[in-house]
C-alpha cells in the first residue's frame, strides 16, 4: 500500500503538468481557431438570406387612418426598425401614401384610406389528411384556381404569415436527426409541422422536435428537402397551390385569398430633392446581384440591370454601344462622370481615354447599388420632388449561418486548427475501431505493420552500423577516408531520396505500396549512423590497461576482440540503439509516404494531413509517439536481457528522434 | 617530428627521403587512377552505342588504381625518425589524400555506371546533368533555400532556442517541474516529425509558418534536455566554493551554472541544427503549400520525374546545413575554447 | 619574524574560533552516522591548527561547520565571534578545498577574482589585487594562462591565492596537498609557511599526513573514529622559521612520534605497547 501511495506520489507532478498541459489546449485551440470562427462569420456569403417584401396589411377589415400591419413578432422587429417616415403604403402596385409613420406598428396615414384596405377575393379548399396523418386534418388546403401563390391569405379577417426555416443538413438517406436552427424558440402548445419531400408532417406523426433538433422516424430519401414550419402556414407545392397551415383551421372559419390590397413597403432612405441620385436600402447587407429585386419609382419599376456593351473591351477601342440610351456607366465599378470621362450618343458612349483592356464596362439604365454593404443605391436620374423611390422587394443578408456569436460559429466549424482534449478523447474509440482488424484501414493494423518495418529497418541498419564500426576500428583508412562523408551523408534529407529509390525499386520490380523493402532501407539509412558512430566508441573505450592485460595473456586480436572489446562496446551500442530506433521509425514512416504504401501508419497520417477530423490527427500523433517510446523501451528491455551489467546513465539520451 | 617550423626541406642533395618520394607517387598513381576512370566516362558521353569492354576496363581499374593507390597511402608509416620532414610530408598527405578521393571515386562510380548501362534519367540521374540542373535553375533554388533555411530553419532554430534555454532554466530551478517535465520531454521527443507535421499544418496552416514550427519543436526538446542537464551537473565543490563567498543565487547563476552548461547546450545545438533542417524539410513534404521552399521543390520535381533537380536540390541543401553545422561548430571553438573537448584533451 | 612558541602571548591574543560541544550526526538510510560528537576546541589568532586522523574522524566535518558548509546537530560554534552564518556572509574567512576548484573557463586571473566580484569590488581594484595575490604565490606570470596549462600544484597555488582575495583573517585548508606528490608537497608546505608569516593569519589545516602537521602547524589537534572526536591536542614547540632541516631535527621526530602514538590511541607519556620501531628518522 505504502508502494502504491508513494508511487503516487512521484507521479504527482508528472499527472499535474500533463494536466495543465491539456488544460492549456482550450486557451490554443480558442487562439487559433476563433479567429478562422470570426472570418467565417464575416464572410457575408455564408449568411443566412432574408427576404424584404411587401408587408399585407394584418387585418382585412382594416380601413381610415390607421392600418395595421405588426402583429408577429419578426414584423414587429421589422417595422421597429424602419426609419422615420420612410414607410410606403402601395395598392397593385400603385402608391397610395408616402413617407408614412408608424405608430405601434400601425401606420398613420394623414388623409384616411379610399375605399378598403383587403379585398377578400375566394376561399381556399381544404385538402383531406392523408391516411396515416389524421391529425393533419383541417391543415391541408389548396389556393383557389386563378389565384398564386405569393398574394396574402387572411383567416376570419386576419393575416396568417408565411414562413419556414430549413435544416442545416443535407438529407444522405440515412440520416434522421437535422438541426433548425431557431425551432427552439417556437413556443405554444401548437404541434409543430415538418415538411419533409414536399409533404407535411405532423409533430408526433412522424417527428419529435427536441429543442432545435428535428428527429424524424424515418431517414428521408437522398437531397430531400427538409424545413420546419415556423410561420402560419407554408407551401407543399407553390406551383400547385397547396399549402399547409400551423393551426388547423376548424370548419366554418373564412379562409380566403386576398384581392386588391393594401401593402407596406420599404421606401429608399435619402433626401428627394431633385438633385440627390444616392439612396439606401434599409436592410443591409443586400445581395450585389439579385434577381428578385425590384425597386419602384413611384408607380414605375426600375430595372436593376446591369447592360454590357456590344463591343470587346480591347484596351483600344473608346466608342462603345449598349443596348439603353440612358444610364450610368461604370469601369471596373466605378461611376464614370458623362461629360468629364465620357460623351453620350443616343446609346453610344464615347471615352476619353480608351478603358483598359478587359476592363468591366457596364451601364446600368435605372440604378445601381454601388456599395452593397451599406445598401447604398445610385440613381441614374435624381427624382423629382414628391415621388417616392420604394423597394417592393430584395434579398439581404440576415446573419451568419453558423450562430449568433463568433462562439457559436466557432463550435460550429468542420476543421478547427487545434482540438479540444475531450474532443480527442470522445473520437479516440470510434476512431480506432472505424474499421475492423482484419481492414488494412485499421489504424491498429496499420501501427503493426510499421513497427514490423521498423524492426526490419533497424535490423538492417544495425548490421550495417556494427560492420561499418568494426571496419572503421580495424582498418585505419577506413574510417580516415570515409567517417567525414559518412557524416556529411547524414545531412541529405532521406525524405528527398525516397521518391528516387521508389523509381528505382519500382523498375526492379519490386511492388512498393505494400512492400517493407522502402521502409527497410529508409530506416537502416537513418539509423545505421548512430548505431555507427556508438558501437566505434564503445569498441574503443576499452580500458587500456585491459588490452595490456589481454596481450599479457598472449590472447589472439580475435580473441582479445570477442572477449573484451565487444562486450566493452555492447552497452554502447544499446544506448544508440535506442536512437537508431527511433531514427528507423522515422525512416519507415518516410517511406511509407512517400511510397504510398496503405498498409501503414504514414498513410493514415498522410490523409488526415488536409481532410478528416483534427482529433484524429492528434490521435495518430499519441499513436505514433507511443510507438517510438514502445520501440525504445523493447530496445532497454532488450537490453536488460542481454547486457544485464549495464547500469542505466552510461550517456544521455538526448532525445533524438 | 618537425614542430614549429614550416616544413623545411634539408638543402641536401637527392632531395626527399624514401619515404616522401612513394607518398608523392601514391598521390601521383591516384591521381592518374582518377584520370583514367574520368577520361573513360567523359569519352563514353559522346558515344551513342552500350558501352564496351575498354570502357569497362578503364573506368574500373581506374577507379580500383585510385583506391588503392590512396588505401596503400593511408597505411603507410608516417613515422620516420631520420627525415622528420619526409615524415611530415606523408602525415600530411595521409589527412588529405584519401579523404579527398573519396568524393571523386563515388561521383566516378556513379556517372559510370549511369553511363555504362544507359539508365534513362527518369529512373536516375547522371551526375552531369544533375551539375546542369543545378545551373539551370540556380535562381530557384536559391529563393527556395532562402525561404527554407533563413525563414523555416533559422528561425524555428533561433524561437526554439530561446524557448529550450528558458524552459530548461525554469525547469532546472524547480524540483517540481523537474521532476514533472522531464519524463515528458523524453517522452514528447519520442513523437516522430511524420506525425508532428500534420497537427502543426493544421494548427497554424499551409505556409511557411508551421515548417517554423516544426523547427521550434525540434530544436526545444535536446535544448531543454540539455539546459536542464548542464545547469543541474555542477560539481558539489564549485557550488560549495560560492557558498563560502555568500554568493547571491543570481551570482551563482551567472557565474557558475551558466557557463557550467554551455557545453552541454552546444552538444544539443549541434544535433538541433542538423535536425531541424532535415525536420523541416521532411515537414515541407508533408504539409503542401505554396510550391516554394527547398522540400516542396524537391517534392514536386521527384512526382514530375525531375530526377536530376531533385538531386540538385539535394545537393544544395545538404551543402547549407553543413556550413550551419560548421558555423554552430566553429561558435562552439570560439566560446568553448576552455572545454577539454576543444583542446582534444 | 615573530618567535610564536613563546607561550606568554598567546593568552592575549583574541579567539578567532570558538567550539563548545559541537557534534554533527548524519541519517543514513535507517540509521545514524555521528560524524562528530563533542568538540570543544579553541583557535587563537596567529594559530596555526592542524586537524589530523583517519578516514571518518570528522576532521573534514569539524572544517565544514566552522565554515557554514553544515549545520551542527549540536554545540555551539563562535567565528571571529559570531555565527558561522554570519561570519560566513561577512567573508571572515577563506576556504581551500581538496581540490583546486578553479573554474575552467576562467584564465587564473579571472579565477582569483571571481570572489571579489561577488564581493561587489570594480574592476580596477579587483584585477590589482588578483595580480597581488598571484605575486604572493609566484604565479604572477600565469595570470592569462587557463587553469588546464598548469600542473597541479600551480593550480592549487591559485586556489590558496584566491582564497586570501577577502583578505580573510581565517584560513580553512582541506587537505589541500593532498593530490600533490611528496616532493611537490613539501616545497609548498614551504611556500604556505611563508605566506603564513608574511601575512600572520590564523589557519586550521586539514591533513593525513602527520610530517605535514609537524612541519606547519602551531597545535595538532588528534582527531579518532568511531565516532569523529578530539582526543588531544598537541603543542608544536619547533621554532619559526621552519625549513627543510626543521625535518631533520630529533625534536620533529619526537613529535612526529607522539602524533603517531596519539593516533594509535596511546596515552602520551605511557610505553608504547608496540615493539620498538626501527629508529627512523626524519618521515
Amino acid at each position: 500500500m505504502r508502494a502504491v501511495v508513494s508511487w503516487l506520489r512521484g507521479s504527482l507532478p508528472v499527472v499535474v503538468v500533463v494536466a495543465v498541459l491539456l488544460a492549456l489546449m482550450y486557451p490554443l485551440a480558442l487562439l487559433l481557431g476563433m479567429p478562422l470562427a470570426r472570418e467565417r462569420m464575416g464572410n457575408v456569403s455564408n449568411w443566412v438570406r432574408g427576404t424584404v417584401e411587401a408587408l399585407p396589411v394584418a387585418d382585412a377589415t382594416a380601413g381610415g387612418e390607421r392600418l395595421p400591419f405588426g402583429g408577429a413578432p419578426e414584423v414587429d422587429e421589422r417595422l421597429s426598425s424602419l426609419e422615420r417616415g420612410t414607410a410606403v403604403l402601395v395598392r397593385d402596385g400603385r402608391v397610395v401614401a408616402a413617407g408614412v409613420d408608424l405608430e405601434d406598428g400601425a401606420a398613420v396615414l394623414s388623409a384616411p384610406l379610399e375605399g378598403p384596405a383587403v379585398t377578400l377575393g375566394a376561399r381556399l379548399e381544404p385538402l383531406a389528411a392523408p391516411a396515416g396523418s389524421p391529425g393533419l386534418a383541417g391543415r391541408l388546403h389548396a389556393l383557389p384556381a386563378g389565384a398564386t401563390a405569393g398574394a396574402p391569405l387572411y383567416l376570419d379577417g386576419a393575416l396568417l404569415r408565411r414562413g419556414s426555416v430549413a435544416a442545416v443538413e443535407r438529407a444522405d438517406g440515412v440520416r434522421r436527426e437535422f438541426t433548425v436552427p431557431g425551432a427552439g424558440r417556437r413556443d405554444g402548445d401548437l404541434p409543430a409541422v415538418a415538411l419533409v419531400a414536399g409533404e407535411a408532417v405532423l409533430e408526433g406523426e412522424g417527428f419529435e422536435l427536441d429543442g432545435d433538433t428535428l428527429l424524424l422516424d424515418a431517414p428521408p430519401a437522398f437531397n430531400a428537402p427538409v424545413s420546419l414550419v415556423t410561420g402560419d402556414y407554408e407551401y407543399l407545392d407553390p406551383a400547385a397551390g397547396t399549402l399547409v397551415v400551423r393551426a388547423a383551421v376548424p370548419a366554418g372559419a373564412e379562409l380566403r385569398v386576398a384581392g386588391s390590397h393594401v401593402a407596406l413597403v420599404e421606401g429608399l432612405v435619402g433626401p428627394v430633392d431633385g438633385e440627390n441620385r444616392t439612396f439606401r436600402l434599409q436592410s443591409t447587407p443586400v445581395l450585389e446581384t439579385d434577381p428578385a429585386r425590384v425597386v419602384y419609382l413611384g408607380d414605375r419599376p426600375l430595372s436593376g440591370a446591369a447592360e454590357r456593351p456590344q463591343e470587346r473591351v480591347d484596351g483600344a477601342r473608346a466608342t462603345f454601344t449598349f443596348p439603353s440610351d440612358r444610364g450610368i456607366v461604370t469601369v471596373d465599378g466605378r461611376e464614370a462622370v458623362a461629360g468629364v470621362d465620357y460623351e453620350r450618343d443616343g446609346a453610344a458612349v464615347t471615352f476619353r481615354t480608351p478603358p483598359p483592356r478587359n476592363a468591366a464596362l457596364r451601364q446600368h439604365p435605372d440604378y445601381r447599388v454601388s456599395d452593397p454593404a451599406t445598401g447604398t443605391v445610385t440613381l441614374a436620374e435624381a427624382p423629382r420632388p414628391g415621388e417616392a423611390l420604394w423597394a417592393a422587394s430584395y434579398t439581404f443578408y440576415a446573419h451568419p449561418a453558423c450562430g449568433e456569436t463568433a462562439f457559436e460559429c466557432f463550435l460550429g466549424m468542420p476543421q478547427h486548427p487545434v482540438p479540444f482534449p475531450n474532443w480527442i478523447a470522445e473520437r479516440l474509440v470510434p476512431f480506432l475501431t472505424a474499421y475492423p482488424l482484419s481492414d488494412p484501414r485499421n489504424v491498429v493494423r496499420a501501427t503493426l505493420y510499421t513497427a514490423a518495418g521498423t524492426l526490419v529497418s533497424l535490423a538492417v541498419g544495425t548490421v550495417i552500423g556494427v560492420l561499418l564500426a568494426v571496419a572503421f576500428v580495424r582498418v585505419k583508412p577506413f574510417e580516415q577516408a570515409l567517417l567525414p562523408w559518412v557524416i556529411a551523408s547524414q545531412t541529405i534529407p532521406v525524405i528527398a531520396l525516397v521518391p528516387v529509390l521508389v523509381a528505382v525499386l519500382g523498375n526492379l520490380g519490386v511492388t512498393v505500396q505494400t512492400s517493407l523493402v522502402p521502409a527497410a532501407i529508409v530506416g537502416a539509412y537513418i539509423a545505421f549512423f548512430p548505431i555507427t558512430v556508438g558501437t566505434v566508441t564503445g569498441l574503443r573505450s576499452v580500458d587500456p590497461l585491459a588490452l595490456d592485460l589481454m596481450k599479457a595473456y598472449a590472447a589472439t586480436p580475435l580473441q582479445s576482440f570477442v572477449k573484451l572489446r565487444f562486450p566493452a562496446a555492447v552497452p554502447h551500442l544499446f544506448t544508440s540503439l535506442k536512437l537508431g530506433a527511433a531514427a528507423a521509425l522515422v525512416g519507415a514512416l518516410v517511406a511509407e509516404v512517400e511510397s504510398n504504401n496503405r498498409l501503414g501508419l504514414g498513410y493514415a497520417i498522410i490523409g488526415q494531413v488536409q481532410a478528416g477530423d483534427v482529433a484524429d490527427v492528434w490521435i495518430l500523433l499519441g499513436i505514433s509517439a507511443l510507438l517510438g517510446i514502445s520501440l525504445v523501451a523493447l530496445v532497454g528491455l532488450l537490453q536488460r536481457l542481454l547486457a544485464p551489467w549495464q547500469r542505466t546513465g552510461l550517456a544521455a539520451d538526448q532525445g533524438g528522434r | 617530428m618537425a614542430a614549429g617550423g614550416a616544413l623545411r626541406v634539408p638543402a641536401r642533395t637527392g632531395g626527399l627521403s624514401r619515404a616522401g618520394r612513394r607518398a608523392l607517387g601514391l598521390v601521383a598513381l591516384t591521381a592518374l587512377g582518377v584520370a583514367v576512370a574520368f577520361t573513360a566516362v567523359a569519352l563514353q558521353r559522346g558515344q551513342p552505342g552500350a558501352a564496351g569492354t575498354p570502357y569497362w576496363a578503364a573506368l574500373l581499374g581506374g577507379l580500383l588504381l585510385a583506391v588503392l593507390a590512396a588505401a596503400r597511402l593511408s597505411l603507410a608509416s608516417a613515422d620516420a625518425p631520420e627525415d622528420p620532414a619526409g615524415g611530415a610530408l606523408v602525415s600530411r598527405l595521409q589527412r588529405v589524400l584519401p579523404v579527398a578521393t573519396v568524393p571523386f571515386v563515388l561521383l566516378l562510380t556513379w556517372e559510370g555506371l549511369v553511363l555504362g548501362f544507359r539508365v534513362p534519367p527518369g529512373i536516375f540521374p547522371s551526375v552531369a546533368s544533375i551539375g546542369q540542373a543545378l545551373v539551370r535553375s540556380w535562381p530557384v533554388l536559391v529563393a527556395d533555400a532562402y525561404l527554407t533555411f533563413v525563414r523555416e530553419v533559422l528561425l524555428g532554430f533561433a524561437v526554439g532556442l530561446l524557448l529550450g534555454f528558458v524552459a530548461g532554466t525554469l525547469i532546472a530551478f524547480s524540483a517540481f517541474l523537474r521532476r514533472g517535465f522531464l519524463p515528458l520531454a523524453t517522452a514528447f521527443g519520442a513523437v516522430p516529425i511524420v506525425g508532428l507535421a500534420p497537427v502543426l499544418g493544421r494548427a497554424l496552416g499551409v505556409d511557411w509558418e508551421s515548417k517554423a514550427a516544426v523547427g521550434v519543436i525540434v530544436t526545444f526538446f535536446p535544448v531543454v534536455l540539455n539546459t536542464v542537464q548542464g545547469l543541474t551537473s555542477v560539481e558539489p565543490l564549485k557550488l560549495e566554493l560560492l557558498r563560502s563567498y555568500a554568493a547571491k543565487p543570481l551570482q551563482g547563476f551567472l557565474a557558475l551554472r551558466l557557463p557550467n552548461a554551455l557545453p552541454y547546450v552546444f552538444t544539443s545545438l549541434k544535433v538541433a541544427i542538423v535536425l531541424t533542417v532535415v525536420s523541416v524539410i521532411v515537414a515541407e513534404f508533408l504539409i503542401p503549400g505554396p510550391p516554394s521552399g527547398l522540400g516542396q521543390r524537391i517534392s514536386l520535381s521527384a512526382h514530375r520525374g525531375q530526377f536530376d533537380v531533385v538531386f540538385a536540390a539535394i545537393f544544395v541543401s545538404s551543402v547549407l546545413s553543413m556550413l550551419l553545422y560548421w558555423t554552430v561548430q566553429l561558435l562552439e571553438r570560439w566560446l568553448l575554447a576552455w572545454h577539454p573537448s576543444a583542446r582534444g584533451g | 619574524m615573530a618567535d610564536r612558541v613563546a607561550e606568554g602571548g598567546r593568552e592575549e591574543r583574541p579567539t578567532v574560533i570558538s567550539v563548545r560541544g559541537v557534534s554533527k550526526v548524519f541519517t543514513v538510510g535507517k540509521g545514524e552516522a555521528v560524524a562528530l560528537q563533542d568538540a570543544d576546541l579553541e583557535v587563537k589568532q596567529g594559530d596555526f591548527v592542524s586537524l589530523i586522523g583517519p578516514s571518518g574522524c570528522g576532521k573534514t566535518t569539524l572544517m565544514r561547520l566552522v565554515a557554514d558548509l553544515t549545520e551542527p546537530t549540536t554545540g555551539e560554534i563562535d567565528v571571529a565571534g559570531k555565527t558561522p552564518r554570519q561570519a560566513r556572509e561577512d567573508r571572515e574567512y577563506g576556504y581551500v578545498f581538496q581540490a583546486p576548484v578553479l573554474y575552467e573557463w576562467r584564465s587564473v586571473l579571472a579565477n582569483v577574482t571571481l570572489p571579489l566580484e561577488i564581493m561587489g569590488l570594480e574592476k580596477g581594484r579587483r584585477r590589482e589585487r588578483a595580480r597581488e595575490l598571484l605575486r604572493m604565490v609566484g604565479l604572477e606570470r600565469f595570470e592569462r594562462s587557463y587553469p588546464w596549462q598548469l600542473s597541479g600544484g600551480m593550480q592549487q597555488r591559485v586556489s590558496i591565492a584566491r582564497a586570501l582575495a577577502f583578505d580573510p583573517k581565517l584560513l580553512l585548508m582541506d587537505e589541500p596537498f593532498g593530490a600533490l606528490d611528496e616532493i611537490t608537497r613539501e616545497a609548498m608546505n614551504l611556500e604556505l609557511l611563508r605566506l603564513w608569516q608574511e601575512t600572520r593569519k590564523t589557519v586550521v589545516f586539514v591533513t593525513h599526513s602527520i610530517a605535514e602537521a609537524v612541519f606547519l602547524s602551531t597545535h595538532i589537534v588528534v582527531m579518532t573514529a568511531r565516532p569523529g572526536r578530539i582526543r588531544e591536542v598537541i603543542e608544536v614547540d619547533l621554532p619559526y622559521p621552519r625549513t627543510s632541516e626543521t625535518r631533520e631535527t630529533p625534536r620533529f621526530f619526537e613529535l612526529t612520534t607522539q602524533v603517531r602514538e596519539a593516533l594509535r590511541g596511546v596515552e602520551h607519556g605511557a610505553a608504547p605497547q608496540a615493539p620498538p620501531a626501527q629508529k627512523t628518522v626524519g618521515y
